[in-house]
């Protein structure tokens, strides 16, 4: 599971990136903490995401054009930066919970059948 | 999503340059995110809403300096962002330790400087090439026994034999073509030329066109090319050039006047390896060639051979020994000095060297005084890889600086001594001045140099073990003996060798200078200020003496030259030694000296400024069928009639047999009728002076006897500066004779710049390498006493605890570099010694060895030396020995 200190940045990219996108379709525009907030909620607290791993996540995620960022005012008053899925970020959306959906039904048969043969 | 990281990179790239956000406007947003965290954390949430959990959410959201370095990583390259920050940081180096980058930057600006500009010598000649096309395939070809030149009579080969190895045959034959039409007969040196020259040579025309085969044939006008400076010149740079014809008489040829059609102006750029280039004019008669271009791999063996075949064909009669010899143009060329600049070129390689290892060893210093920052910056996370970067950046700065100012230095230093060059040389710079520019080679070595420089000066301070560990650094302040003795020793050898080789410079420096000052000083005896001009009769106009002396007294009485009154002839220069004949006393024959002949006008005394000590001028004999008398120099006096008065005695006069066979039948004794004082002859390959026994001259009336060539000498007082002067003074001629040729009128002070200008160039140079190498040596005498007293600092402190006074530490470290600079001085001495043997023959009344020039050079390097060492040592004394143990 991605999280705490020994998280490898290469195996949580994918899945961070997986799980921000969703976050976003789900929320509509957010700022980073609601994102943040939102995957510990939903993940009973396993992923916790730190500032120094979700900004640049939500960076990496605008450079490529998938999310586009923009200064606005929360129901509290507090001035943040809210996140939009764009167009692409949509597709990509689509097109990377297809694949995990697949990598995931595929573990599964493999894992089940193991387990009875066993 | 190849897409995205494209896009994502595109971006980073930009960022490098210009962030799409702002440091600032990244960490509002950090901000924002710990501001929610804490509401949502705030007391007044119930602890089972879902806020609590969202507590963890403060600190779960962890440093905001550390998300800001990630977040900087994400938006650039990080690689390149760290180049920047670690540029920024080596330029402290530069405000913090403001002595040690100065003297890095200028040690090696200054051997760079020099090394480059050797180098660009060396390209010029060497590697460039010559300016032609298939340069590569030109090759000189002698046909005679080796050493002894061509054998004559074979311009008759039947080359249309060998047309499948030799492409092109290129020969010329110098002249001066006087151009006529103008005010005076305008000289003009040019070349008659074989067909080939053109294309061998890669001739091209910017108006016209270039020589044809049919240009070559006997009949017909002949059709010339000329130089892009006489077309400008000579003819205002006329667009109707093409088809103007240009009478010229040629020296080779001076009865009938030549009649040239030009069909083409050559472009500025073309080079030969002579200057005659103003015409160049199809040479029709049969030539051997000197150069030929063979064809497109054709061995200049086989080629060699099938030449030698073709000779003997001819069944001419050759000498034991004979051989065809090819050898590349351009390696013949540069034959004679190519073991001199190669020698050159490794010593300013050797300089470059030593500059960077001084330059190392100060690094290195300053590493050793920056480990205690080190292992703080360490111990503060910064990983070892980061400051080891930060050194190479540091090393790496300082060679970019050093070498761009270099090689912009090198390119005014070469411009400036490229006339030098030339003439040391005796040989023109290959494609003039531009072949000491720009090209892909000296950029290459250039880049060579700036890598090379680059290793040496980041890989020092890592090498010193600059970087500590982390406890040894901060324990100790790593002042552990950090070198090994050997490489200790090493440098000091370096140093020392540096020493011995700026003492030997600086002393043969000191050498020249003291030669060129006393040749300056020297009295030449004539008064300089005068303009002489080479006068040129023609053969069917002047036959013989009588109409030839008509045409000189006249040139000389005329009013046309009076503006420039005083006018005086003579027939040889009076500067040069003229060929020496016996001279006898007729009344014992035992007493002969060898002194020069010097045929001169009576004027010629007075217009050259020399004294007469007794007696008087000829002036009534000058003239044709006058009496035989002279006026001997006074040290001719002097040697022939050491006791007596000389004037009133007589003296035969013989040529030498051996070395001028056609000289006149032996002269009527000559009446000695003054007695001048002496001029001194400047030329040869010594210094510039000849010696005492060369004063020896007698003078004899020049209208007597007057050959058809004569120079002509008017005080430059009346006249101007020179260039107003020339065409005042053709002009003056010309309306006597309008085809009289004129050589380029020059002062004698002009003449004798020109040949003293070679050892005070000389001396310039010597000067120069010996600043410099004094200055590298100082550095490296400062670097090592300085590195020295850093990793004894603590030592020290604790003698400075036990009570050593700031003297006796002082003296501790004068004990090292003692042994140091006495070791370089008395190698140095030796080396000076045989500097000063070898440049002997440039020397003029100054010894090889000169004990006050050894003294005070020794001295002058010892003092300043003993300063370098004085410097780093006085700060040793200074150390506080509290804080050098506390560290």
């Amino acid at each position: 599971m991605p999280n705490g200190e020994g998280e490898k940045a290469g195996v949580l990219q994918g899945t961070l990136d997986l799980m921000v996108l969703q976050t976003l379709s789900v929320l509509g525009p957010q700022h980073g903490y609601a994102v943040a907030a939102r995957i510990e909620q939903v993940t009973g607290g396993a992923v916790q995401l730190n500032m120094g791993t979700l900004y640049p996540g939500l960076m990496r995620l605008e450079q490529r054009g998938l999310v586009k960022g923009t200064w606005g005012v929360t129901d509290t008053s507090r001035r943040a930066r809210f996140y939009a899925l764009t167009a692409a970020g949509r597709r990509q959306l689509a097109a990377e919970r297809a694949q995990w959906d697949r990598t995931a039904a595929i573990m599964r048969s493999v894992l089940e059948a193991g387990a009875g043969d066993a | 999503m190849t897409g995205g990281w494209l896009r994502e990179w595109l971006w980073r790239a930009a960022a490098v340059i210009r962030p799409a956000r702002t440091d600032r406007d990244l960490e509002d947003e950090l901000r924002a995110h710990l501001a929610l965290a804490a509401d949502a954390a705030s007391p007044d949430t119930a602890p089972d809403a879902p806020g609590a959990r969202l507590r963890h959410g403060v600190r779960r959201a962890g440093g905001l300096d550390q998300a800001m370095e990630a977040l900087r990583d994400q938006r650039g390259v990080p690689m390149l962002a760290d180049l920047g920050k670690d540029l920024r940081e080596a330029t402290r180096l530069f405000t913090r330790a403001p002595a040690v980058a100065a003297m890095a930057v200028l040690s090696l600006t200054l051997s760079l400087a020099l090394g480059l500009t050797v180098f660009r010598v060396l390209n010029a000649y060497v590697l460039r090439g010559f300016p032609y096309p298939a340069a590569e395939r030109l090759y000189s070809l002698s046909l005679g026994v080796p050493g002894q030149g061509s054998l004559p009579g074979l311009d008759q080969l039947a080359w249309s034999s060998l047309k499948d190895i030799v492409d092109r045959r290129i020969a010329w034959d110098l002249d001066v073509f006087y151009l006529l039409g103008g005010e005076y007969p305008e000289p003009a040196p040019g070349a008659w030329v074989t067909p080939d020259f053109v294309g061998g040579l890669g001739v091209t025309a910017v108006h016209g066109r270039v020589l044809e085969p049919s240009d070559f044939t006997p009949e017909g006008p002949t059709h010339v090319l000329i130089s892009h400076r006489l077309w400008t010149t000579r003819f205002g740079a006329d667009p109707d050039i093409v088809g103007r014809s240009v009478r010229a008489y040629v020296s080779d040829r001076p009865d009938e006047p030549e009649v040239l059609t030009i069909v083409g102006v050559v472009a500025a750029g073309f080079w030969h390896v002579n200057a005659y280039t103003d015409v160049i004019a199809p040479l029709r008669a049969p030539a051997y060639p000197y150069m030929v271009t063979l064809g497109a791999g054709v061995a200049p063996r086989v080629a060699t051979e099938r030449i030698e075949a073709l000779v003997r064909a001819t069944g001419a009669s050759l000498p034991q020994g004979w051989r065809a010899t090819l050898a590349s143009a351009q390696g013949r060329y540069v034959e004679a000095i190519a073991p001199l600049l190669s020698a050159v070129t490794a010593a300013a390689v050797l300089m470059v060297l030593i500059a960077c290892a001084n330059v190392a060893v100060l690094l290195l210093m300053r590493a050793v005084r920056r480990q205690h920052e080190m292992a703080v910056r360490l111990a503060l996370g910064a990983s070892r890889l980061r400051l080891a970067r930060l050194l190479a950046v540091e090393g790496l700065l300082l060679a970019v600086i050093s070498t761009a100012l270099g090689l912009a230095a090198s390119g005014q230093i070469a411009h400036g001594i490229a006339t030098m060059v030339e003439s040391h040389a005796g040989r023109r710079l290959p494609g003039g001045d531009a072949g000491l520019g720009l090209d892909v080679t000296v950029l290459s070595v250039a880049g060579g140099a700036l890598v090379l420089v680059a290793i040496v000066l980041a890989l020092a301070p890592l090498a010193g073990a600059a970087l500590p560990s982390l406890r040894a650094g901060l324990v100790s302040g790593g002042r552990g003996e950090t070198t090994t003795p050997a490489a200790r020793r090493a440098r000091s050898v370096l140093v020392a060798a540096e020493i011995a080789g700026a003492l030997a410079l600086v002393v043969g420096a000191a050498l020249m200078i003291d030669s060129a000052a006393r040749l300056l000083r020297e009295d030449i005896g004539i008064e300089p200020d005068v303009v002489a001009a080479s006068i040129g009769l023609r053969q069917r106009s002047f036959p013989d003496p009588a109409s030839r002396a008509a045409f000189f007294e006249r040139l000389l009485q005329e009013a046309a030259v009076a503006p420039a009154s005083g006018a005086a002839l003579g027939a040889v220069w009076p500067l040069q030694p003229a060929r020496p004949r016996t001279l006898t006393r007729t009344d014992d024959t035992r007493r002969s000296v060898r002194a020069a002949l010097v045929p001169v006008s009576a004027g010629y005394f007075a217009a050259l400024g020399i004294p007469l000590h007794d007696g008087e001028t000829f002036a009534a004999d000058d003239r044709f069928g006058g009496a035989h008398v002279a006026v001997v120099s006074q040290s001719l006096a002097r040697r022939l009639w050491p006791d007596a008065r000389a004037v009133g005695r007589e003296v035969s006069v013989s040529g030498v047999p051996d070395a001028d066979p056609g000289a006149p039948a032996p002269h009527p004794p000559y009446r000695v009728v003054g007695v001048a004082g002496d001029v001194r002859q400047l030329g040869g390959d010594g210094p510039g002076v000849v010696a005492d026994s060369d004063l020896l001259e007698i003078y004899v009336p020049l209208l007597q006897d007057p050959g058809r060539f004569a120079f002509l000498y008017v005080p430059a007082r009346g006249l101007g500066p020179i260039a107003t002067a020339e065409p005042a003074l053709r002009a003056a001629i010309a309306g006597l004779d309008p085809e009289v040729a004129v050589g380029s009128p020059r002062t004698l002070q002009a003449a004798i710049d020109e040949v003293l200008g070679r050892p005070r160039r000389l001396a310039w140079l010597l000067s120069g390498l010996a600043l410099c190498s004094t200055f590298l040596a100082l550095v490296g005498v400062y670097g090592v006493i300085a590195y020295a007293v850093r990793q004894r600092e603590r030592e020290i402190g604790i003698r400075v605890a036990v009570g050593a006074a700031p003297a006796d530490v002082t003296r501790l470290f004068l004990r090292e570099g003692g042994p140091l600079l006495l070791a370089g001085v008395g190698v140095g001495l030796a080396g000076a010694v045989a500097l000063g043997r070898t440049l002997e023959s440039q020397l003029y009344d100054v010894a090889p060895v000169e004990p006050q020039v050894l003294a005070a050079a020794t001295a002058g390097l010892a003092v300043a030396g003993a300063l370098a060492v004085w410097w780093p040592a006085r700060r040793a004394a200074s150390v506080d020995p509290v804080r050098a143990l506390r560290e």
